[in-house]
């Protein structure tokens, strides 16, 4: 953690004690939620993806075993009770038995297998990691300070910053990313100070998501995108100057 | 009293600890912190997420104490955690690990319970945060001379067993 970030921190804190409040969350699981990075949050699971990675790849079912033999994935990934067990593949926790699991299941069909459940799996199951890398209160300063300027800055584009827009984004953190509210209602005036313009905050945002370990870049800009537009329609619908805002963020979105 | 506690292989611990009694253990399962901010603590720890993950898993240890009633169970690790935060406060100087190793590495030479039951994690939180030992028994030494960190240990005293 660099100087800068103390700063800003020591800076919040100083705002939570005039609040009242301990944290910038009131739902820590719900922002971990939007961070969408799943289980890559813990870096020894990312080991664990990678090797299963290298098992997909692996078409012919004797070089499938080949990897398998090898006693690095045999203690990995063998589960002493669960399934397996229970199917009778208890013998999977001894090499021989998780040898001929993988020779079984390696080669094309199984890999077609695995993509479809990974398909499916990421629509149909959110994964929340217990804990991510960067310590949370400050991850959680650093996104409100680069997701509310944008916010305020797009829904004051066509001249006023009106109370429905206001509120549309103050739900939007409190109900969608576990914000507390007063932390945002504070932070949303505090916002609308902002010198920068559109774009460039759109661009530190997206650099800041992609350089996070602990953000998963491509789905946190897509739900901005989507939730950018709600703003844009919160009031009188889309004008002219929010679509030409909108477009200058999806450009931004795919140029960086 | 009877202490009683299991690891995860089912290996038993049993001893008496004469010292032990009903307000000890009303000492030891007080606690400053409740369970949220221990989990807010770690969460906002600027460390990996696998070492949050096996420190909180740390802070779910217990040991049981036969009482006339039944048994009671002693939040031990959480309580380590409150004296890691006590003694991280009056050291600010010193990492979150170097803290942490050295209060495992004080209660586990003097404790027997404590020293079975955290000689399996401790090496690898150990590893997860990189310890460095050296660093570790330098403040070692220094907390062993704290008159402040000497009280806050003390209330670990009942747990010795013959």
């Amino acid at each position: 953690m660099d100087q800068e970030n103390n700063d800003r921190l020591r800076e919040w804190h100083d705002k939570f004690a005039e609040l009242n409040i301990d944290s910038p969350l009131s739902s820590p699981l719900d922002f971990k939620k939007e961070l969408h990075i799943g289980e890559n949050a813990y870096n020894s699971l990312k080991d664990k993806k990678k090797a299963l990675t290298v098992l997909r790849l692996a078409s012919g079912a004797g070089f499938g075993s080949l990897i398998a033999s090898s006693s690095a994935v045999a203690t990995t990934f063998f589960p002493a009770t669960g399934i397996m067990a229970v199917l009778g593949l208890g013998a999977a926790a001894t090499p021989v038995g998780w040898v001929v699991f993988t020779a079984v299941l390696s080669g094309v069909a199984w890999m077609a297998i695995a993509k479809k459940f990974d398909d499916v799996g990421a629509g149909r199951m959110v994964e929340i990691p217990k804990f991510i890398n960067t310590p949370l209160d400050l991850l959680a300063i650093s996104i409100f300070d680069l997701l509310s300027p944008m916010f305020v800055k797009l829904a004051s584009v066509d001249g006023e910053f009106d109370q429905l827009e206001r509120i549309t984004i103050v739900n939007y953190f409190v109900e969608c990313w576990g914000y507390n509210e007063k932390f945002v209602k504070v932070g949303v005036d505090m916002a609308s100070a902002s010198d920068l313009t559109f774009s460039e905050i759109m661009s530190n945002f997206i650099e800041f998501t992609r350089s996070n370990p602990d953000c998963n870049a491509t789905i946190i800009s897509h739900n901005i995108m989507a939730f950018l537009r709600e703003i844009a329609e919160a009031s009188n619908g889309v004008v002219d100057r929010e679509h030409r805002a909108l477009l200058e963020a999806e450009n931004c979105k795919h140029l960086e | 009293m009877h202490i009683l506690a299991t690891d995860a292989n089912g290996v038993e611990f049993s001893g008496d600890a004469p010292q032990l009694d009903d307000s000890a253990i009303a000492a030891l399962n007080t606690f400053e912190l409740s369970k949220k901010k221990i989990k807010d603590r770690i969460d906002n720890l600027d460390i990996s997420s696998d070492a949050k993950f096996t420190l909180h898993s740390f802070a779910d240890k217990t040991i049981e104490v036969a009482v006339d009633t039944g048994k009671v169970v002693i939040w031990i690790g959480r309580k380590i955690l409150e004296v890691v935060v006590f003694v991280g406060r009056h050291f600010p100087n010193a990492t979150f690990g170097m803290v942490l190793g050295a209060v495992i590495g004080i209660l586990i030479a003097s404790i027997p319970i404590i020293g079975w039951l955290l000689g399996g994690i401790a090496p690898v939180l150990g590893a997860i945060l990189g310890l460095s030992l050296g660093a570790i028994e330098d403040l070692k030494q220094t907390l062993a001379g704290d008159p402040r960190v000497r009280e806050v240990f003390s209330q670990f005293d009942s747990l010795q067993t013959n």
